[in-house]
């Protein structure tokens, strides 16, 4: 809970400290003055809580547990002399283990499912930063075993809680991130387009007042044009003068031709 | 200091003076924009769906969310005093989708974000003054939302009828919106097209209410919206309006004359305040002045010429900065055009333009002689953006 309690990493801090896993063993590496004491491995290098789920506690830490391999592997001495069947006091021992084993598999079965069903709450919605023990008197079990496990209950709810509200806070860690990301994305796609919109319109404004300027050399082009056309008309009226004195010498030759062939044969 | 009974009676004298939860926002508030991101996150994380109703671009949301959350915890201990602010910022909000439940989520996520920020200065007690802080706060907003909703839409929708592109980068376009849309001549009211969802972005009305429940808008080509509005929109699409704000209306009745003073698409709401003045039985002198960096720029002028032949009362002046253009204005910023004719006494003066164009001109006014109070300017309620908006 303390590490949720620390202020919000600035965004260039990893979140996630796996980054600096190989910087903490070069650093060790590369400080050998430094006291095999001094470099404890909690200063430099602190796992965050939410990397290593940590395995729910154990109900039962005493090991004495029946398992279904041993259940299969029994075998019954048969019954002293004068009995029939299998030996009595051994069955009705291991009837005991097993009718033990079944109860404290419900009562586990119980506190799993009240953890599943605060996790899916949380989900649901933000728990209370530490999660209230939640006082059930009239369901408060006599048995000293039963209340073990009610108290075990309790504190895995509570630490499932607080890893609840680390994740949550490491959720909304990541979320600040993809969006201070996405912020930057879009204010440099939007600078970027800026910058060429400003820099076509300078052009544009460059142009316009280029050809503004070049105003009087419009009008001279337009002279040319004039002239241009002018000589074309005059062309076109030479050429068909030209063509109008061709064809009369044309059609002078044909009859001056007529006239010598016709005194030629004559 | 019971904070049940300031719940019961936020109005008496015994309302809470909230010292805690000022000084706990005064420490937590030195972790600048990581506050407003981490709340942003928290609260997209309980509640998904809330995050539909912001844009993708979110620094711009984290400013204004500080801004009016200090604003309100600086007046903490008086909220009644800051009600017409809060219920402005709650109609504000209804166009967004915003609803009752969504300010007790923000809430959670205001404590979830206060408690995380503050360390080991967090106990029960600070935790209750901020529930009962935010409890009042939240139902001042939601009345006001209340109270709005019986009035008006959360918004408006409307067609675009047509879309004229006026120049390289200026359109003025004609709505038709769905129901009638009231407004006072030279207001404005944020849009929101199709492609940016959630970018609320304010546009001047250029003409007075009418009838047929259609209005005019002139987009200069600055922003991402505005940019879609002069390049992408076509005929026939559909944009959302919301609520009308502004305070760049006429004040008929000081008998004085009028100077208008535009700068780019600034001339939208004092075109619309020039209609409203020739709706005015008795008309007073009318001088408009209106800028640009280049012929294009001008891209209402003809109307205006028009206006100057039928009215006699009116007289048009344009002005060009930087590319000039002598057969259609003067060359220099409107200001210096409005000062080279300068007998102003009898006149009041309603300016609209980029903010430098706006600050020159006022500058101008001043000396000139124009006091603050003879002086109307573009300005906008709670929006964060009035430089972005007419930029020439």
């Amino acid at each position: 809970m303390t590490d949720s309690m620390e202020p919000f990493p600035p965004p260039g801090q990893p979140l996630v400290a796996n980054a600096n896993g190989n910087g903490h063993a070069a650093a060790q590496d590369l400080l050998p003055w430094s006291d095999a004491g001094e470099s404890n491995a909690e200063d430099v290098w602190e796992e965050p809580a939410w990397d290593e789920p940590q395995a729910a506690p154990s109900g039962d830490p005493s090991g004495d547990r029946l398992t279904p391999a041993e259940l299969r592997a029994v075998v019954f001495r048969r019954a002293p002399l004068g009995k029939r069947g299998l030996d009595e006091h051994q069955v009705n021992s291991l009837l005991d283990r097993v009718e033990a084993e079944l109860v404290r598999l419900t009562q586990e079965k119980r506190a799993l499912e009240t953890e599943v069903e605060l996790l899916r709450d949380s989900a649901a919605r933000q728990p209370e930063p530490v999660a209230p023990p939640r006082e059930e008197p009239a369901a408060r079990p006599q048995e000293t075993g039963l209340a073990r496990v009610d108290q075990a209950e309790h504190a895995a709810s509570r630490s499932v809680a607080g890893r609840v509200q680390e994740a949550h806070v490491y959720a909304a860690s990541l979320l600040s991130q993809a969006q201070q990301t996405a912020d930057q994305y879009i204010k440099d796609a939007q600078r970027y387009s800026r910058e060429l919109i400003e820099d076509a319109l300078l052009k544009r404004g460059t142009i316009l007042s280029n050809a503004a300027a070049e105003g009087d050399r419009t009008v001279g082009v337009d002279a040319v044009g004039q002239e241009i056309a002018r000589l074309r008309t005059a062309n076109q009226t030479y050429r068909g003068k030209l063509r109008d004195y061709f064809e009369l010498m044309l059609m002078n030759l044909d009859e001056w031709e007529t006239a010598e062939g016709a005194g030629g044969s004559t | 200091m019971s904070a049940t009974s300031a719940i019961l009676s936020p109005h008496g004298a015994g309302a809470p003076a909230f010292t805690q939860v000022k000084a706990n926002f005064e420490l937590v508030a030195k972790y600048g924009d990581n506050v407003p991101l981490y709340l942003f996150s928290d609260m997209f994380l309980r509640v998904p769906a809330l995050r539909e109703l912001f844009p993708v671009h979110m620094s711009r949301q984290r400013e204004r969310l500080m801004a009016a959350l200090s604003f309100a915890v600086e007046h903490a201990h008086n909220l009644p005093e800051i009600t017409p602010y809060l219920h402005q910022l709650a109609r504000s909000h209804r166009k967004f989708g915003t609803e009752g439940e969504h300010y007790e989520q923000w809430s959670a996520s205001v404590v979830n974000t206060m408690q995380r920020f503050s360390g080991n200065m967090w106990d029960e007690g600070l935790e209750e003054e901020w529930r009962d802080f935010l409890s009042l706060l939240t139902r001042t907003l939601s009345e006001g939302a209340r109270q709005d909703a019986s009035l008006r839409p959360a918004y408006w929708t409307a067609e675009v009828i047509s879309h004229e592109r006026r120049s390289v980068d200026v359109a003025v376009l004609r709505l038709l919106v769905d129901r009638p849309f009231k407004y006072v001549p030279g207001q404005s009211a944020p849009v929101e097209v199709r492609q940016w969802p959630n970018m609320w972005r304010y546009y001047s009305m250029a003409n007075v209410p009418r009838r047929d429940n259609t209005v005019e808008l002139h987009v200069k080509a600055a922003g991402a919206v505005s940019r879609t509005l002069v390049c992408d929109v076509r005929e026939g699409e559909v944009v959302k309006l919301g609520a009308p704000v502004g305070t760049l209306t006429l004040n008929p009745n000081t008998g004085r004359n009028i100077l208008l003073i535009a700068g780019g698409t600034g001339f939208a709401p004092i075109k619309a305040v020039l209609e409203h003045v020739t709706k005015l039985p008795v008309p007073p002198w009318v001088s408009v002045f209106t800028g640009a960096r280049e012929r294009g720029g001008l891209y209402d002028l003809d109307v205006l010429r028009d206006w100057e032949q039928k009215y006699p009362w009116l007289t048009v002046r344009a002005a060009l900065s930087e590319l000039e253009d002598q057969s259609v204005a003067t060359t220099g910023t409107v200001g210096e055009a409005v000062s080279r004719y300068g007998r102003w006494e009898g006149y009041d003066a309603y300016v609209c333009g980029p903010p430098a164009m706006v600050d020159g001109t006022v500058a101008m006014l001043h000396a000139n002689g124009f006091t603050d109070n003879r002086i109307r300017l573009e300005r906008f309620a709670g929006a964060a953006t009035p430089s972005r908006r007419f930029a020439i």
